[in-house]
């Protein structure tokens, strides 16, 4: 609807298409941004940390089961700015989770460092909400300014603890390079929208699919594949910071090493499976241009396969916990790679009713990594904020016989993120299965070997992890881990060490639920994409 | 007449611009980029779009580059780049890497590009005299319609931006502290 | 030149090159933060010059949306400056590197 020469009474009795329902997260979430702030004013320094992350929680909590009310609609919703299938409704409520994790872990990081705690659960939500959005956006405008929620906030999460220089630094670093790929991104949209005429991915699809535009003017112009070729060039390149893919991943050792470790995790996981979801969506509308599959699949390939390479053998020296994290993330997002590799290239080998079976197998795998992913990720980065010396892989040592439930949790993350071989029953090695499974499929054999020879590769950083934990160190005596039952740790039934010692134990759990039966995963993403809404 | 006007647009936008970049004392760096957009603003005039030029004056050159002064002038940047670029070869070999992607560009827009020149613009230009609202109306219309949702999450952008700005620059914390940066524990 | 669809596109890229090169080349966080708003000036009037040519008006609109998040992130991004310069005295980007290993 662009309403060059319409009448103004046509224009005043326009009523546009949003119902307050289907927005029930996001509107959950910023009522519990403003509440947090406005809490935090209302109350001192200790007022405000004892009763801020209840309702931080309770936000993240109501806006999780929001989701399950089935309020959110399948379709393009709010104009089409908005799409709530399955796959994007799963990767909000992973964001969410994440989210959930720093609220618990964030009062010892606000007592230890003495930051501002107002702001800090306040932009954990906006981050939450940028992420959320970000996941289910359907209009190019509308990603970039979730992306911007999203990445403002992280950028002052980062850099929130003003009394450390790394953080400063790392904030600093993570800036200008995020400001940076937003240019790339937004030049990137200026050549779809001016291809097709529309912002709208799903719009876009009918376009590029009928080859011509009629849609909007109703002058007939063909669609120039110059631009889609340069905007989705620029778009996946800015997309590629976010997703710290090779060669654009240099910002993430430096910024996961100086931010502190919730912030850390935050990146590693929301942020990043934000953007993924958004790029899925992307790729899928683009996908129904018939030359787009061979050109793309063969930039996404490259880049998929330098990142498994560069991320792993990079990982290997790493003597930093954080820094080898942010290099095995880069090593994941390779494999993630596959999947999108998948989705660019299935309208041009299927049509009809084999199209839609097969893109909802290949995002119900996709899905199921990720969540997976994230649930790893949660569990390293969780634990390993509760050592002294949190980031130094000194500390590991003999960590087994200092506290075996926390050597034993980081065991469980180590072996699911390898997630091949001898790992089964794990998500790591279920959702690393049924990717590579449909990437062989649809003939990506080639970029499965090396993901599973890269996977291998990997095995030694994150076993190494496991087998220092277990070497014998009697005399050192620092860094025991925080969580309640140890020692001097006994804690009452609500306070945050016992959330995170749940939390954790969950997660661990979790791990291998889901291993053994992923399609638990699966079935809760349809029950939520099969709801209510109309 | 209306040619050498766009003419003379274009060498002075890209001679602003090529002041951003090469100029050596950041206050006039950024007085250059104001100039940029000014052109810019000017540009979008011709372009018939009168309330996205006036916008871009009173935000783009009138607010945020006031603020980068306003930053650049407190932190007291009037320091020169002293290292010749030439020098340094990373750099050199990305702006030529920069350089070509621009002829890249260049050529693909020379070859491929859809307008029928003049007479596309004249058709235009009727098109948009024969508009009975104005323009602004038909803006508002579709901020408010069609593009509804980046209404709305802009509040919430800028709620954050108002957040993080106050919490990074602020001197004092909660309890009257002056913040400064302690020493690492390595 | 005429007022074309070309030239102003051609007038879009060379100011985004620019800016690329700013950022490449510039050592100091506030030249190079200049150099991705002129990016971002240079995708905007990208916007506005497909709007023209295709006869649409949601350039305008992006435009305007675009012009805003910039302005946020520009406040947030001098602020982080500012709390960086007040530890370290400088923000010259290639000095600052105590994160290495």
């Amino acid at each position: 609807m662009n309403p060059i020469n319409k009448e103004i009474q046509d224009i005043v009795a326009y009523v546009p298409d949003i119902s307050l329902a289907s927005l029930a997260p996001f509107l959950i979430l910023l009522l519990g941004g403003i509440v947090c702030l406005v809490a935090d004013a209302a109350s001192d320094k200790k007022g405000s940390r004892r009763i801020l992350p209840p309702i931080a929680g309770v936000t993240l909590i109501a806006a999780i089961a929001s989701f399950f009310l089935g309020l959110v609609p399948s379709r393009p919703f709010v104009e089409g700015a908005f799409y709530g299938d399955f796959f994007a409704q799963i990767c909000c409520i992973v964001c969410l989770f994440a989210g959930l994790l720093m609220v618990i872990l964030a009062p010892r990081l606000i007592e230890r460092r003495n930051i501002p705690s107002g702001e800090f659960y306040t932009l954990i939500i906006f981050a939450s909400l940028g992420m959320c959005l970000l996941a289910m956006s359907n209009e190019l405008l509308t990603a970039f300014i979730s992306l911007e929620i999203m990445s403002l906030s992280l950028y002052v999460l980062t850099g929130i603890d003003r009394r450390s220089g790394r953080a400063a630094e790392a904030a600093f670093k993570y800036f200008i390079l995020g400001a940076f790929a937003s240019a790339l991104l937004v030049f990137g949209m200026a050549f779809l929208y001016g291809a097709t005429q529309t912002t709208r991915l799903d719009l876009m699809g009918q376009v590029l699919a009928s080859g011509y535009n009629t849609l909007i003017t109703g002058e007939t112009v063909a669609v120039n594949p110059v631009w889609i070729y340069l905007g989705f060039t620029l778009v996946f390149a800015g997309l590629c910071f976010k997703l710290t893919l090779a060669p654009f991943h240099m910002w993430a050792p430096d910024v996961y090493q100086g931010a502190n470790t919730p912030t850390a995790m935050m990146i590693a996981t929301g942020s990043k499976v934000a953007a993924f979801a958004f790029l899925i969506h992307l790729v899928t509308a683009l996908s129904f241009w018939e030359p787009f599959a061979g050109s793309a699949a063969f930039i996404i390939g490259l880049v998929a396969i330098v990142s498994m390479i560069w991320g792993n053998l990079a990982a290997l020296v790493q003597k930093d916990f954080k820094r080898m994290m942010a290099y095995s993330s880069v090593a994941h997002t390779g494999y993630m790679m596959v999947g999108v590799l998948v989705i660019v290239s299935l309208p041009a080998l299927l049509q009809g009713d084999d199209l839609a079976t097969a893109t909802a197998t290949v995002r119900q795998a996709i899905a199921l990594y990720l969540g997976g992913y994230t649930i790893m990720n949660v569990l390293a980065f969780g634990l390993a904020y509760h050592l002294d010396g949190e980031s130094n892989m000194e500390a590991y040592r003999g960590l087994f016989w200092r506290n075996p439930g926390a050597a034993f949790g980081m065991g469980i993350a180590m072996f699911s993120l390898v997630g091949i071989g001898f790992t089964p029953p794990t998500i790591g090695f279920m959702g690393k299965f049924y990717l590579f499974k449909e990437g062989v499929q649809y003939g990506f054999t080639a970029v499965v070997v090396i993901a599973v020879l890269a996977s291998v590769v990997s095995a030694f950083y994150y076993l190494g992890l496991v087998t220092r934990m277990f070497m014998r160190e009697p005399e050192t005596g620092d860094g025991a881990v925080a969580l309640c039952g140890t020692g001097a740790h006994q804690c009452g039934l609500f306070t945050s060490a016992s959330f995170t010692r749940m939390y954790l134990i969950g997660a661990g759990i979790l791990i291998f639920v889901l291993g053994l039966l992923p399609w638990l995963f699966i079935g809760v993403g349809q029950h939520l994409a099969s709801g209510i809404a109309p | 007449m209306a040619g050498l006007v766009y003419t003379l647009l274009f060498l002075i936008t890209v001679a602003f611009g090529l002041g951003v970049l090469l100029n050596r004392n950041t206050v006039s760096s950024a007085m250059c980029l104001v100039g940029v957009m000014f052109c810019i603003a000017v540009n979008y005039l011709m372009m018939r779009q009168e309330f996205v030029a006036l916008i871009q004056i009173l935000v783009y050159a009138g607010a945020i580059m006031v603020v980068f002064l306003f930053v650049i002038m407190m932190l007291n940047l009037r320091e020169r780049e002293t290292t010749p670029w030439y020098l340094r070869n990373a750099r050199f070999w990305g702006g030529a890497l920069a350089i070509v992607f621009f002829f890249v560009l260049a050529a693909g827009i020379q070859i491929f590009a859809v307008s029928g020149g003049t007479k596309a613009t004249a058709a235009k230009e009727a098109a948009i005299a024969a508009r009975e609202t104005p323009e602004v109306i038909l803006l508002a219309t579709l901020m408010l319609t069609e593009y509804i949702a980046p209404f709305l999450l802009t509040s919430v952008l800028l709620l954050v931006a108002v957040i993080g700005a106050i919490v990074m620059a602020r001197r004092k914390d909660e309890d009257g502290n002056e913040i400064l940066i302690e020493e690492e524990v390595a | 030149m005429e007022l074309t669809f070309e030239a102003n596109l051609l007038l879009s890229a060379l100011l985004f090159t620019i800016g690329i090169l700013g950022v490449m080349w510039k050592r100091n966080a506030i030249s190079l933060f200049m150099s991705v708003e002129l990016m971002l000036n240079a995708a905007n009037l990208a916007f506005v010059a497909f709007a023209y040519e295709l006869g649409l008006l949601s350039g305008g609109i992006l435009v305007l949306f675009i012009m805003t998040v910039a302005a946020a992130e520009a406040g947030v991004g001098l602020a982080i400056f500012i709390s960086l310069f007040r530890g370290k005295h400088h923000i010259r980007v290639d000095e600052h590197d105590s994160l290495h290993g």
